[in-house]
C-alpha cells in the first residue's frame, strides 16, 4: 500500500538535531511537517473535530501539498492502525494505485571506502532455544534464530523481533594491525592490541536502546590469534577471544547490564602484500544482562563485505 | 519496550539446561573452527522477513519526498523516530 499509493519517507530527528550545520535544508523540511501538524490542529480545534497525535516517534499522512492529514503516535501504530489510516487516506484523496515512485532498495547498503580499507558487517541478534516456540527451524545449534515470519502481526514489536546491524569501516593501518608483524609457523600466536580489539569488539551488544559507543565500558577483552594453516603466502589463523562489556539498555538510566562473551573466528590472509582475503568472527555463549533483567543469551557474527 | 517478565523466566529456566550443552569455543578443535564460524555467520543473517524494510520504496530523505510528493500528486508518509547521532539509517540498522 505504502508503494502504490504514497511516497513513504522515514527520519531520525535525533540524527538531524545532531548534525543541524549539515542538514539545514532537511531539519528546516523536518520542523515545516510540524509547522502543518499545529496547523491542522488548530483548525480541527476550530471546527470540533479531533487532534492529531503529534511527537517525534509517529506515524504520519501529509497530502502533497503539505498539509498534515493524519497521524499514530507509535504506542498505537500497530499494522492493523497504521493501515486503517493509510486506507482513509487514498478513500479520502481518491487515490489510485500505481508503481513505487522510488524503487525498494536496501536500506543497509554497504558504505562507501577507501580502496584499501576493510568493511564490516555486523549481525546481533538474541538467541532462544531451539525447541521454544518461536524458534527458527532448520537452523543448527542449541540457541537459534527467532522465527521472522511472525513480523508484522500486532505482537512482534519487541526488542527481541529483529537483529541489530552495524557497519563499520578498518582502515589500512588499522586492519594490517591483525596481522602477525613477522612471519609464522602452525602453532605461532600473536594477541591484538587492546585498542583495536576494543573497536571491533565495542559493538558486541544485541538490540538495545543505547547505542552510543562511548557509553560502552570493556571490563575484559582479548583476542588471540593462532595460525592453523601456512601455505606458501597464504595463512589461515583462528581467532579465540573474551569479552565482558559493560552496555546499558537505556541511555541516560545506569543499570548492570554486561555482555559476556566468548569470541571465535577464523582470518585467512596474505602477509606479504599485506592483504586480508576472508575475516569472520562470532560469539560462542553469549549473554547479556544484569541483576534487573535476567541475562539473555544473543549471538553476534561478523564478515568481510567487499 | 521491554521483555515480558514471562519470556524471561522462560529462557532463564531453558538457557539453564542447554548451557551445559554447547561447547565452549576453546574446545572447537582447529580444524572445525571454519565449519562452525561460516555456519553461524550464515544462519544469522538477517533474513528477508526481518528486512520488510527493504521492500518500501523510501525517499532518499524528507526535502526530496516532499518534492516527489508535489510532483506526482501523492501524498506522503512520514514515520519519524529518534534514532542515533551518529548512524544515520538506525532504524534500518535497529540500532535507535
Amino acid at each position: 500500500m505504502l508503494n502504490a499509493y504514497f511516497v513513504p519517507v522515514y527520519v531520525d530527528g535525533t540524527y538531524l538535531q545532531a548534525h543541524a550545520d549539515t542538514e539545514a535544508d532537511e531539519l528546516a523540511a523536518y520542523r515545516e511537517m510540524f509547522a502543518a501538524l499545529h496547523r491542522a490542529n488548530g483548525e480541527r480545534q476550530q471546527s470540533g473535530q479531533p487532534q492529531l497525535s503529534t511527537g517525534t516517534v509517529h506515524a504520519y499522512v501529509f497530502a502533497a501539498d503539505g498539509r498534515a492529514l493524519d497521524s499514530r503516535h507509535v504506542a498505537h501504530a500497530g499494522p492493523a492502525s497504521v493501515i486503517e489510516m493509510l486506507e482513509e487516506a487514498v478513500t479520502a484523496l481518491g487515490l489510485s494505485t500505481g508503481e513505487p515512485i522510488v524503487a525498494p532498495h536496501s536500506q543497509s547498503p554497504r558504505p562507501d571506502c577507501a580502496d584499501d580499507a576493510v568493511v564490516l558487517h555486523l549481525t546481533s541478534r538474541y538467541l532462544v532455544p531451539r525447541n521454544s516456540a518461536e524458534a527458527r527451524q532448520g537452523v543448527d545449534g542449541e540457541l537459534v534464530p527467532l522465527d521472522a515470519s511472525r513480523l508484522g502481526g500486532e505482537r512482534s514489536g519487541q526488542w527481541s523481533a529483529l537483529p541489530s546491524e552495524d557497519w563499520f569501516v578498518l582502515q589500512r593501518d588499522e586492519w594490517t594491525r591483525l596481522l602477525p608483524k613477522d612471519r609464522v609457523a602452525v602453532g605461532d600466536t600473536w594477541q591484538v592490541e587492546e585498542q583495536l580489539a576494543d573497536t571491533l569488539l565495542t559493538r558486541f551488544y544485541p538490540t538495545t536502546e543505547l547505542n552510543d559507543l562511548s557509553e560502552n565500558r570493556l571490563d575484559e577483552r582479548s583476542l588471540k590469534l593462532t595460525a592453523v594453516s601456512v601455505e606458501g603466502d597464504r595463512v589461515r589463523a583462528r581467532i579465540d577471544g573474551r569479552l565482558k562489556m559493560k552496555h546499558a539498555f537505556y541511555p541516560g538510566r545506569d543499570d548492570d547490564n554486561v555482555v559476556n562473551a566468548t569470541i571465535i573466528g577464523l582470518i585467512e590472509f596474505d602477509p606479504a602484500k599485506p592483504h586480508i582475503d576472508a575475516l569472520q568472527i562470532v560469539t560462542d555463549g553469549a549473554t547479556y544482562g544484569g541483576s534487573a533483567s535476567r541475562s539473555q543469551p544473543f549471538g553476534v557474527a561478523v564478515q568481510i563485505v567487499r | 519496550m521491554g521483555f515480558s517478565r514471562c519470556w524471561q523466566s522462560i529462557l532463564t529456566g531453558v538457557i539453564c539446561s542447554v548451557s551445559s550443552l554447547v561447547p565452549p569455543a576453546a574446545t572447537v578443535a582447529d580444524d572445525d573452527v571454519a565449519a562452525l564460524v561460516e555456519r553461524r555467520v550464515h544462519d544469522w543473517q538477517p533474513t528477508k522477513d526481518e528486512r520488510l524494510l527493504d521492500q518500501v520504496g523510501w525517499a532518499a530523505d524528507l526535502v526530496a519526498a516532499q518534492r516527489l510528493a508535489k510532483k506526482h500528486q501523492r501524498p506522503l508518509f512520514l514515520f519519524t523516530y529518534s534514532g542515533s547521532t551518529t548512524r544515520v539509517n538506525a532504524i534500518a540498522l535497529q540500532r535507535c
